[in-house]
């Protein structure tokens, strides 16, 4: 396991629910090369949006383990979990999640409010600053959400997830919103973050143009993994 | 706790964006915050004048008037000292002792024709004599005479009802007239103790065995069997101290009551907070927050608007100042100091008070919600 940037070996994840236990994954085994793009496809339902949670240590699975970079993480306190989130983790969502009151740069920097080693203030503007330029939305920086579209917040939202250089970067459905162009575009920002940025990139997605743009391809049917290419 | 300044960077830069919410909760906090101080002080004056008349009419809480049969040959000053010592254990400030003259008959006007007067002398604890205001409202032409000698108007006070109450009948003379009197009156001079506990239980027989004790050789030596045997309570009025104790504890109700109200106020504003910004605490949680980052963002944004509602209540009432004492004084003769140095711990006690009520749950709710359930509720 220490040669993948992040493995599940064997993961389950179950919840309770009014009719009995529901298996949203169901002892899934994958390994996430370092320096890799993976896509998730898979119909609504199927556990991708789990497999994404378990992944990126906000969710803890009901059985198997987690590794991180070698690491297995199920013994790891809810505490050294959020470090863990802040430091080697980023995460983009399908509704981009930008602060309306803060600007383009405060929200890519707003990692730095809960790191644990933040650094000084102004280091992690410029930072921040810079990730906006790399994903070519620099010009924006002073904008806010409000004032920018759909393509552009996310390309905000992309930054918030490479502020604290994570090791993992996983996606959750990041072009569900966005036209068709839009999505292609915010698709090979997003896919080439492994080449660009050495990070490893775990997305999901139901787009199969998208898909077909990442590295490898995996697919979920019923929590478990079926396909593998 | 690390972290904490760009905690209250992010509330400060929050509320910034939501200019409207924040300047409501300060008014909110600022009204209750000035309505605390104002009742505080009301409270504080009316109390304190209630105290006061009381005491002019009925006595302080624990006064006794205790006889000293014998001055031991001590001499008054010296007995003074020394009885002072004897009661230092229950007096909650220094005793008096009065010492009674025997009664003579003043012969010139304006005090011929009263008859037979007493003659008091008053000392405190260290033997000095008491500071009375010696001539007040007399004429200027009023005389004391014994035996063609004259004790002259600004060495006599007449003492009011509530102070005969306490020290005895009889005209106050200052002690440097003591040896005239003394030698143009016959019989015995007598002693008694003015004493102030400050308890409201009975302290009588404690008091006069504390006496006896320190006085014990000297009573021995004397041939007095005891130094006290009798006193006399004075203080009363316990039903009216009662209503003023009825009376501090409404205006208590009603300043802490507004305060509470005021948090109780400022809770649901919060709670609205945490449900409209749910979303944010999830992806803080999702970008690695912990949970004392998302409790410390609750607490620091009620912080931050009790703090300035707080300034600004300060900044009101020392407004309002002179405007409320110019009231006061017209109307009710008092003077009143809306930001009393007494109020300032009561101020931060309850800004405290309301920081824990109006935060701990809402911070609680927030810590407690789920990242995933709150950014990606649909279940995949």
């Amino acid at each position: 396991m220490s040669d993948y940037a992040a493995a599940l070996s064997s993961v389950t994840v179950a919840y309770p629910s009014p009719h009995g236990t529901v298996t949203a994954l169901n002892k899934v085994t994958i390994g996430l090369e370092r320096g890799s793009s993976t896509a998730i496809v898979g119909r609504s339902g199927s556990g991708k949006t789990t497999l994404i949670s378990v992944l990126s240590l906000m969710r803890r699975p009901t059985s198997g383990q987690v590794f991180l970079n070698g690491s297995e993480t199920s013994a790891l306190s809810r505490s050294q979990m959020a470090d863990l989130r802040s430091d080697r983790i980023g995460v983009v969502f399908q509704s981009y999640h930008l602060d309306p009151s803060l600007t383009a740069t405060e929200n890519v920097m707003l990692p730095w409010f809960f790191l644990s080693r933040p650094g000084p203030r102004r280091r992690a503007r410029q930072r921040a600053e810079q990730i906006l330029d790399r994903l070519e939305v620099g010009e924006l920086a002073q904008r806010r959400p409000n004032q920018m579209s759909g393509g552009q917040q996310q390309r905000v939202a992309i930054g918030r997830a490479l502020f604290a250089e994570p090791s993992l970067f996983v996606a959750d459905e990041p072009t569900g919103n966005l036209d068709e162009d839009t999505a292609n575009n915010v698709a090979e920002t997003i896919l080439s973050l492994p080449s660009r940025f050495g990070t490893t990139v775990a997305v999901v997605t139901h787009d199969r143009a998208v898909a077909d743009m990442a590295g490898r391809r995996l697919e979920l049917v019923r929590g478990e993994l079926v396909d593998q290419i | 706790m690390r972290g904490l300044g760009r905690i209250l960077r992010l509330t400060l830069r929050f509320n910034w964006a939501s200019k409207t919410k924040f300047a409501l909760l300060v008014l909110l906090a600022a009204v209750g915050m000035t309505v605390f101080l104002v009742v505080t002080e009301l409270s504080r004056v009316s109390t304190e004048g209630l105290e006061d008349a009381i005491e002019a009419d009925t006595g302080a809480t624990g006064s006794y008037n205790v006889s000293i049969d014998s001055d031991f040959g001590l001499g008054p000053a010296e007995l003074s000292r020394q009885v002072a010592a004897a009661l230092a254990p229950y007096a909650i400030r220094p005793p008096v002792l009065i010492e009674a003259l025997p009664p003579i008959i003043p012969e010139c006007p304006p005090f011929e024709h009263l008859g037979l007067q007493s003659i008091l002398i008053l000392r405190d604890g260290g033997g000095v004599p008491l500071a009375v205001p010696f001539g007040q409202d007399l004429p200027f032409e009023t005389q004391l005479c014994f035996d063609g000698q004259v004790i002259p108007y600004d060495a006599i006070y007449l003492p009011t009802r509530s102070e005969q109450d306490k020290w005895g009948l009889g005209i106050v003379i200052h002690p440097a007239y003591r040896e005239l009197v003394a030698l143009s009156a016959a019989g015995q001079v007598n002693y008694n103790a003015l004493l102030v506990t400050g308890q409201q239980a009975d302290q009588a027989t404690d008091i006069l065995e504390s006496l006896n004790n320190h006085f014990r050789e000297d009573a021995l030596r004397y041939g007095v069997e005891r130094a006290s045997t009798a006193y006399k309570r004075l203080d009363g009025g316990s039903n009216i101290r009662t209503a003023g104790e009825g009376v501090g504890i409404v205006y208590g109700i009603i300043r802490w009551g507004v305060l509470i109200l005021g948090g109780l106020g400022l809770l649901v504003a919060e709670m609205i907070v945490v449900r409209n910004r749910t979303w944010f605490f999830g992806l803080a949680r999702a970008v690695g927050a912990r949970g004392r980052h998302i409790a410390a963002l609750i607490v620091s944004d009620v912080l931050l608007v009790l703090a300035t509602g707080t300034l600004l209540a300060v900044t009101l009432t020392l407004v309002m100042q002179p405007a409320a004492d110019a009231f006061a004084q017209d109307a009710f003769q008092i003077s009143v100091q809306l930001l009393h140095p007494s109020a300032v711990p009561q101020l931060l006690l309850g800004t405290l008070l309301v920081l824990i009520l109006a935060s701990s749950y809402p911070a609680l709710a927030a810590v407690r919600q789920d990242p995933l359930d709150v950014l990606e509720p649909k279940t995949a």
